[in-house]
């Protein structure tokens, strides 16, 4: 580059720099926003839970065990979501990943009772997914199911299922 | 996008593109501190308002070169808005010794430029404005779209316009030349 554009450079970096960042943050910040937003307006329907994440990068995923007896799952790598369903089943859960589709036919047979036994927790950062395992039925599997929603985000979705029912997928229900 | 990658991202749009925008200003500007401070204006405005650009939507090209006409068009007018960017700059930087005789020999390397932009004056403004920016600026027909904010169907009619409109500017001067 020319001295005139390396000075330049070096004038937009000094000066405004500092502006770039706070803009990207404010972004972040809206875009955790939406994203909480959407949380208000997680639906428990039939034992289904759903909830999507709008942005954010994800790195990684936790399974953390509380003193109430639940597991908190907390995926921040969306892309590596099948692998932390299993650290489920390291400890002991029932659960699965299977594929969220628009055309998914195959229904299972979602228990009803007893209810929120999948809870979703949205923070900036992260999908939080507790599971209550005492209010797992016998004969009960958590099925976990993901995809890209609208946008640059995530749709997350899950419920509990009769084992000797699962479904194949779950139902894509957000908007396009 | 993290804050660090924000900022080697814009670097990177920053250093593909400030000389086509400088150049684009020593078109129209045979003063080389106000082809500075424009192009200075233009990544200002560039930096700030980054955290809009969506490369899904088109190239940071057409992104920059439509921000680049904003720029041009604020001067032009005076308008309030370009002197609080100018401010928001940290005022006008003088040019040293060096990056004035920079500036002047790329104002020189335009002179080419100049010329068909004074001929492509007979042309309506968008129909002037995508020739140069394709056949100047070196844009793709669909970043040149980004920058004048039309569809890339209605840059491809512009285009094709232009250029028959310049053929027939040509033809007839050739023929006046023969006449003469």
């Amino acid at each position: 580059m020319s001295r005139f554009e390396d000075n330049l450079w070096a004038r937009l970096e000094r000066e405004q720099a500092p502006t770039l960042l706070q803009n990207m943050a404010t972004q972040r910040r809206k875009r955790t926003a939406r994203w909480m937003g959407a949380a208000a307006g997680v639906a428990v329907l039939g034992g289904v839970a759903a909830a999507t994440y709008l942005g954010g990068t994800p790195p990684a995923y936790a399974v953390v065990d509380n003193p109430d007896g639940s597991v908190t799952l907390t995926i921040r790598e969306i892309q590596r979501f099948e692998e932390a369903t299993a650290k489920l089943r390291d400890r002991g859960i029932p659960a699965i990943a299977v594929p969220l589709r628009r055309d998914c036919a195959q229904q299972g047979n979602t228990l009803h009772d007893p209810l929120n036994a999948v809870e979703f927790d949205l923070s900036p950062e992260a999908f939080n997914i507790k599971i209550l395992r005492d209010r797992i039925p016998a004969g009960g599997t958590v099925v976990l199911a993901t995809d890209k929603a609208r946008g640059d985000g995530w749709i997350i979705t899950g419920g509990v299922y009769g084992s000797d029912q699962l479904p194949g997928c779950l139902l894509d229900r957000s908007p396009r | 996008m993290r804050d660090h990658e924000a900022l080697a991202a814009f670097e990177r749009v920053y250093r593909d593109n400030v000389g086509a925008i400088t150049r684009f200003f020593a078109r129209r500007c045979t003063e080389p501190q106000l082809v500075a401070d424009l192009t200075a204006d233009t990544f200002v405005r560039a930096i700030t308002s980054f955290h809009t650009f969506d490369d899904a939507k088109g190239s940071a090209a057409g992104w920059l070169f439509g921000i680049a006409r904003h720029t041009f068009a604020a001067h032009l007018e005076h308008t309030a808005r370009s002197r609080v960017i100018v401010r928001k700059a940290g005022g006008r930087r003088e040019l040293d010794r060096d990056e004035l005789a920079e500036l002047e020999a790329r104002i020189d390397a335009e002179q080419p430029g100049r010329v068909l932009l004074e001929r492509l004056a007979s042309l309506p403004e968008l129909e002037r404005e995508a020739v140069e920016l394709v056949h100047l600026g070196g844009l793709a027909p669909k970043e040149a779209a980004v920058a004048l904010g039309v569809p890339k169907g209605a840059m491809r009619t512009r285009l094709y316009r232009a250029m028959a409109r310049l053929r027939a500017v040509v033809e007839q001067e050739a023929r006046a030349d023969e006449q003469v």
